[in-house]
């Protein structure tokens, strides 16, 4: 059995995948997790491992865990791929090795609030491998790579 | 990933019916000038997650996270004719 402790990316009060106002994430349609309502412009690294994406507008992540066959993907703010980078600056790029806790991107939240998206930022864990079992964080507040969010367990 | 994106814009209505089209982490999201001319059998052999969501002429389509490549793929075809 592999437990694999993913941090939570940002500082800020957590918020249920059912209650993320946008439907693809809510409906859990590419996976399960947790979302963060962050109160300051910083994502880390939720666990460390390769970074497999990183998107051009700097909105979204995903980093393989050196470990475990899991991926976790975070994606700040929603619909922020229309800022096309604005607000957005990041501090690594793909097919980097990182570690958790690992500062990835800078961004701006007001100038997300301004251009009128979402700032709620969904982690979760795509293509699952089979039998794993989501461990979700019961905290309502949680600290940027310091609290844990959620836990993978695999058999 | 060049045969997917052709694939991915016969399924949307081909070329002059794509407005615009982007690859976000995990859905292409783009618009469309006449939704109801997307193909959804041919969509659903694209092994897409769920149902399309089709909001007005606006169009979401879950295909995983490969979304940027395919997106870039489908842009590159469309300019290039």
């Amino acid at each position: 059995m592999t437990q694999i402790q993913i941090l939570s990316p940002f500082s800020g009060t957590v918020v249920r995948m059912e209650d993320v106002p946008d439907p693809v994430f809510a409906q859990k349609m590419l996976g399960d997790g947790l979302a963060v309502h962050p109160d300051e412009g910083l994502a880390v690294a939720p666990i460390s491992g390769k970074l497999i994406i990183f998107h051009s507008a700097g909105h979204a992540f995903a980093i393989e865990a050196a470990k475990g066959r899991i991926t976790v993907l975070v994606h700040i703010g929603l619909d922020t791929v229309r800022m096309k980078g604005e607000g957005f600056r990041c501090l690594s790029q793909v097919g980097d090795r990182v570690s958790a806790g690992q500062r990835l991107v800078d961004f701006n939240l007001s100038a997300i609030t301004k251009a009128g998206y979402s700032v709620v930022s969904p982690v979760l864990l795509p293509e699952p491998p089979e039998a794993m079992r989501l461990v979700k964080s019961e905290a309502t507040h949680v600290s940027a790579g310091v609290d844990l969010l959620l836990t993978a367990i695999t058999p | 990933m060049e045969e997917q994106a052709k694939q991915f814009i016969e399924a949307l209505g081909g070329e002059d019916n794509i407005e615009e089209i982007e690859g976000c982490i995990t859905r292409l999201r783009g618009t469309l000038v006449d939704p109801s001319k997307v193909d959804q059998k041919m969509l659903q052999s694209l092994r897409i997650v769920g149902r399309p969501i089709i909001m007005g002429n606006g169009i979401q389509v879950v295909v995983g996270t490969h979304a940027e490549l395919i997106g870039t793929a489908m842009n590159k075809i469309m300019k290039d004719g």
